[in-house]
């Protein structure tokens, strides 16, 4: 330490003038944030919010919350008495509601599965014309280039749930219009990841392939590609586990799988059978983001 | 190995294998890199460009085998124009390797696959696509890689060598092309001075066996001094001097490299 005969002399860096057009900058701020609370506090009161409802009604919510800690958890049908309902038909015992449940289940994977397959067989070769590096110096490069990305942004901008409600009325209910909802959405998800992915590439093996003679195609193929791969592997992996999640929710507007089960189960007050429902999901969801997190660690 | 003689017919009459005329580069953005450049390489001949940087070096060569197109002026490859058209230009450059100051390895692709690379623009696209190289073109191509003393690492990936064993294999993926000419853009600036010789003794030697032009961007005079035939130096896109070596007088170093340069 230095010794401290004389105090240090202060220090008052130079400060610009504040103009008028910086105090009316301050001024809009104030502005905006008083606005933004006002919004706030009436959307409160707009809302509804009330705790009250919730102590009222607590005798009614112990009864759902009962009801829903009973999964039925049969493998066959039974009737009210307790009697194994049969089919009147084979003779043998109808499935119960975990089998039915597990099998809905199984086509919500499937919904999600073809449909990420699906947007991954579009975008992947429309996000090499939309990248911005590669569509560079050609006419039809810039054409491609902002064609695509209009194609990727029209995509993303309707919510599954959306496209999912008006599908649902164009080819009926069923898990089709699932499959076609999230493919539609993950075209431009992916598609977006995938360009700026190819827009991130070093240029150097792009240029020294390209020395080499070797035409376009070529040039992407071993210029771009193995540099991108483990990204793309992980983005795929990445939307599939979204979409697995978006399928729970399309279920409910009629796009098949188990959300469509459990959307009847509870119009219809089988709380017991929607907690089969809760439990399976939560246990599928678990595992997913296991295997999920685990995948993508491994892709590294 | 080229089969030809080293001076086979097809190379220009004036005995030289690339020769450009009255070469300018104007960006975008309005930068003169090259301003009316003119000299002429001669087969095997091992040539040295310096200048300082943004003195246009890189752009000269990104010129003469098509990967940037010059504003004016013309670049000849054995007789043929390298920019009248999109097809001619891929055409030479598969009889012209090119290696970079980054190396430009294609990464998660094994060494023996960067160097048949180099036949990238000399297979049927398929075959390119399927990585299907015929055992002929696997032998040239292990047998680049032996010469460049790295055929112990084929099987390894480009990350896992080091900056001059990658260099190396760039070296091999040029010379897989068995081309005419190499063009080297700052070869050895990101290795360190000891790795830079090494490598720098097997790119000269390589294409003073198989009689290829080498024309490298080198950037210190010392190394251009050591291997060059000759040097051509530049300074804002001119060439301000052509010639051998010994006849590279502090004068026209100080012209290259401003007048501060006798002090380092």
């Amino acid at each position: 330490m230095p010794s401290s005969e004389a105090p240090a002399p202060r220090i008052t860096p130079p400060r610009r003038r504040r103009t008028w057009r910086d105090h009316l900058l301050t001024g809009v701020k104030w502005g905006v944030g008083a606005l933004f609370l006002a919004y706030l506090y009436t959307s409160f009161v707009r809302t509804e919010f009330n705790l009250y409802p919730l102590i009222e009604g607590a005798p009614q919510v112990r009864r759902t919350l009962a009801e829903l800690g009973h999964p039925d958890l049969g493998w066959v049908a039974h009737g009210t008495k307790g009697e194994v309902l049969t089919d009147p038909r084979t003779g043998k015992p109808k499935r119960g509601t975990l089998p039915v449940l597990l099998a809905s289940m199984n086509e919500t994977i499937e919904i999600s599965l073809v449909g990420t397959f699906l947007s991954l067989l579009i975008s992947f070769p429309l996000a090499f014309l939309a990248a911005r590096n590669l569509a560079r110096g050609t006419l039809m490069g810039r054409i491609f280039y902002t064609l695509t990305r209009a194609v990727f942004n029209v995509s993303r901008a309707f919510p599954p749930y959306i496209l999912a409600i008006i599908l649902v009325i164009m080819v009926g209910p069923g898990p089709f219009p699932g499959v076609l909802a999230l493919a539609l959405h993950s075209i431009g998800m992916m598609g977006k990841l995938f360009a700026e992915t190819i827009e991130s590439v070093d240029a150097a093996p792009i240029e020294a392939v390209r020395a080499t003679g070797a035409n376009n195609l070529l040039v992407v193929w071993f210029g771009v590609l193995p540099q991108v791969t483990p990204q793309f592997v992980a983005f795929t992996l990445y939307r599939w586990d979204i979409n697995i999640r978006m399928a729970f929710i399309l279920g409910i507007v009629g796009a098949g799988g188990i959300g469509f089960l459990l959307d009847q189960y509870i119009r219809l007050f089988q709380y017991a059978k929607a907690s089969t429902a809760f439990l399976i999901i939560l246990v599928a969801v678990t595992l997913l983001d296991w295997a999920s997190s685990y995948l993508r660690e491994k892709m590294g | 190995m080229r089969t030809e003689a080293p001076t086979p017919p097809g190379v220009q009459s004036d005995g030289a294998v690339l020769r450009t005329e009255g070469l300018c580069l104007t960006y975008p953005d309005g930068t003169q890199a090259l301003r009316d450049v003119a000299f002429s390489v001669n087969p095997g001949e091992v040539v040295a460009v310096i200048g300082a940087s943004g003195a246009g070096k890189s752009t000269l060569l990104r010129c003469l085998n098509g990967l940037l197109t010059p504003t004016a002026g013309r670049v000849l490859f054995r007789g043929r124009d390298v920019h009248a058209s999109p097809a001619q230009t891929r055409s030479v450059r598969r009889e012209v390797g090119m290696i970079f100051q980054s190396f430009g390895l294609v990464p998660r692709v094994s060494v023996l696959v960067n160097v048949l690379l180099g036949l990238a623009g000399q297979v049927p696209t398929w075959r390119g696509l399927a990585c299907y190289f015929t055992d002929a073109e696997r032998q040239n191509a292990l047998r680049a890689l032996s010469r460049v003393g790295i055929l112990e690492q084929w099987q390894k990936r480009p990350a896992d060598l080091s900056g001059g064993q990658q260099q190396r294999v760039a070296i091999a993926r040029a010379l897989c092309q068995q081309p005419w000419v190499l063009l080297a853009d700052e070869p050895v600036s990101s290795l360190d001075p000891a790795t830079a010789r090494i490598v720098m003794d097997y790119a000269v030697r390589i294409c003073r066996e198989d009689g290829i032009a080498l024309i490298a961007n080198l950037h210190t005079v010392a190394l251009a001094r050591a291997y060059a035939d000759r040097i051509v130096a530049f300074v804002e896109g001119r060439v301000v001097f052509d010639g051998p070596p010994g006849d590279l007088a502090p004068a026209v170093l100080e012209r290259v490299y401003g007048e501060h340069y006798a002090e380092f």
